[in-house]
């Protein structure tokens, strides 16, 4: 870390992106990926599709923690935003085709 | 891990630069938090200390001439106010509780204010409304109150910052274990008089001994709000309607017998009579309410409900049931869902009220490690940059400015809360708003606290500061005896170790700050402010080269 000095405006800029992505690329993550769960809990009978969300939900915090590590240790920012949103996508798909 | 490809080096060192930013970015909500949180263990006690015109326990009658009265001041009083009453519930005084009687009833139809239900507060002694014998305040439960729903803001934008900085600090747990390759060795090392090294290892130190506390605290103040902070997979799967959450709550809270009205009418037995049932089976156990729905028609149900032993939050395992007009024992609600089961259980360990003395206080002292751990990670922060001086390297913008800032938050709250306390004792009692005074005395206090840090040099603030928090810590008993009848030698006396025990924490407090404040007055290695950074010039001057630097 550059204590100190003061840091490049691409590099603020870089970190703002990350923020960004991190709260709102990582929330919508995490909320596709428990409905997706939910669903596939459902439809195997493992549980209702109540109690799956309430499950997904109550444990949220814990893959957004994962993702946020992840976002903020991974150097490129567009292969971390294609990343969350490629995945993003593609789990919304078979959510919407399960659904 | 020797990986140099993360965003700021190695694997660890980038988890490192995430820990300190989630950490220091909330630390001033967090912190406001954990003491006020802290305080909200005793609540009940705080209650208790700040309206001494209360019975003390001994005085306090048994459960059916309580109940009587309350249920007699619902039926006439309350009626009077509210029309129809569909719900009535009767909150008893009990050795863990507060100490009045709650008289509580749900309306039939809002009442002219839009009011669904009505509640007021009785002693539990004579049936007075606790508002004509008792002093105005908020006594420990706005405390309590102020740690998830501030104050002076609306409830949702409270909420809602305080998860924010909750999910922050989560992360910043998580991140700060993984930065630490020897945690249990960092916790058995506190290097005393090294400066830098004092307060990372006082840091480590609080955070290790209180990890376990300060992860089941975090996550479960996280699931209070659960559909809130993390509405999405809800949203997607069973929608986020009025229907959908109550589908949420049937699951969550099963239950067999809803009391609905069917307008027939019916006798019922003698409220007395089931209450002396239930004490007899509950023989360990005191009733902390009763709550009668429809009342007075043919399947009324009385429901008792004892002091939370356990570790759930609701009522799941300490409550009795009855058919009013019939007086049978109804079954049990059916077993709850497990995942309903942890979601509880994480409220229940997050509350603590199932916990006994020597538990509470171990959760008081749980919190204090957590203020200690948010607390000595902003010094910390401020002691690194300020050690650049030394290297030769600029000092952040921004330093000396966080030197008062943290004055202001680590001793600037505590005094404010203190204030609060000697407010409740020396404002008129008359005062119109009182308990909205003692609130503001809190914050006038904290931010005279801040301006006091401002206008003095760092390490005189400090020493005045805890000087000033000692004292009032000190004197509050004083001011209590000089002001009220409930003093320590009378609460003693009379075995009202709630009241006693406040006086006796704030002496304890003020004894353990003067321990502390003369190693605020000698400069060393260890103490808050080293000598290096005395000069406020030396900090200034690196202010400026770092603005040179920056353009």
């Amino acid at each position: 870390m550059r204590f100190g000095t003061s840091h490049p405006l691409s590099y603020r800029w870089d970190i703002v992106a990350r923020i960004i992505l991190a709260f709102i690329g990582g929330l919508v993550w995490i909320s596709i990926f428990g409905a997706l769960t939910s669903v596939l809990f459902d439809r195997t009978g493992v549980m209702s599709l109540v109690q799956a969300a309430h499950v997904m939900t109550l444990f949220s915090f814990l893959p957004w923690c994962g993702i946020a590590m992840w976002v903020f240790y991974e150097i490129e920012l567009m292969k971390l935003a294609s990343w969350l949103g490629v995945s993003s996508v593609l789990m919304y798909l078979v959510f919407a085709w399960m659904n | 891990m020797s990986d140099p490809t993360g965003l700021h080096g190695a694997f660890r060192q980038s988890m490192a630069w995430l820990h300190t930013w989630t950490g220091l970015f909330p630390a001033i909500l967090l912190y406001f938090v954990f003491v006020t949180g802290t305080f909200g263990y005793f609540s009940y006690e705080i209650d208790h200390w700040m309206q001494p015109e209360l019975p003390s326990q001994g005085e306090i009658p048994s459960n059916r001439a309580m109940a009587a009265i309350a249920l007699n001041h619902i039926e006439s009083n309350l009626t009077e106010q509210g029309g129809e009453l569909t719900r009535y519930f009767i909150g008893l005084p009990t050795s863990r509780t507060y100490q009045y009687l709650m008289a509580f009833a749900n309306l039939a139809e809002p009442n002219a204010e839009g009011e669904r239900f009505i509640r007021e507060d009785l002693d539990p002694v004579t049936g007075v409304l606790i508002s004509d014998v008792a002093r105005d305040t908020g006594g420990g439960t706005v405390l309590y109150r102020m740690h998830y729903a501030l104050h002076y803001l609306p409830y949702v934008a409270a909420y809602y910052a305080v998860g924010f900085a909750t999910l922050l600090m989560f992360l910043a747990m998580i991140t700060g274990v993984v930065t630490h390759k020897k945690i249990f060795v960092d916790f058995f090392t506190l290097r005393l008089a090294k400066g830098q090294r004092t307060w990372l290892d006082a840091h480590n130190m609080t955070s290790v001994l209180a990890l376990p506390f300060m992860l089941m605290i975090t996550y479960s103040g996280l699931l209070f709000f659960l559909i809130e902070y993390s509405p999405g997979t809800m949203f997607l799967t069973i929608g986020l309607d009025r229907g959908a959450i109550a589908e949420l709550r049937a699951h969550r809270y099963p239950e067999s017998h809803v009391g609905d009205t069917t307008g027939v009418f019916a006798d019922s037995p003698a409220l007395s009579d089931l209450i002396a049932y239930v004490e007899e089976e509950w023989s360990d156990d005191e009733i902390r309410y009763i709550e009668i729905t429809s009342p007075g028609e043919e399947n009324s149900i009385v429901t008792f409900g004892a002091v939370d032993q356990g570790l759930h939050r609701d009522r799941g395992f300490t409550v009795m049931r009855f058919n009013a007009s019939t007086g049978e024992i109804l079954a049990e609600d059916p077993a709850r869902p497990y995942d309903s089961e942890f979601y509880q259980g994480a409220l229940g360990l997050h509350e603590g009220r199932f916990s006994n003395y020597w538990l509470r206080w171990a959760y008081f002292a749980s919190g204090l490690l957590g203020s200690g751990m948010i607390a000595t990670g902003l010094l910390l922060w401020a002691k690194k940059r300020r050690s650049l001086v030394r290297t030769g390297m600029p000092v952040p913008r921004g330093v000396a400015f966080m030197d008062r800032v943290n004055i202001g938050i680590i001793v600037g709250l505590p005094l404010g809360v203190a204030a609060y306390f000697w407010a409740n004792r020396l404002l008129p009692i008359d005062l119109n708003g009182r308990a909205e005074w003692e609130i503001h005395c809190l914050f006038i206090v904290w931010v005279l606290s801040f301006m006091h840090a401002v206008a003095r040099e760092v390490r005189s603030a400090w020493r005045e500061q805890v000087g000033s928090l000692a004292a009032m810590c000190l004197l509050l008993p004083v001011m209590n005896a000089l002001t009220t009848e409930a003093h320590l030698g009378n609460s003693l006396s009379a075995g009202d170790w709630e009241r006693a025990g406040f006086d006796l924490a704030s002496l304890v407090f003020g004894l353990v700050l003067c321990i502390i404040w003369p190693r605020l007055t000698t400069p060393s290695h260890g103490s808050i402010e080293s000598p290096e950074i005395a000069d406020p010039a030396i900090i200034a001057g690196s202010s400026v080269q770092a603005h040179k630097v920056s353009t």
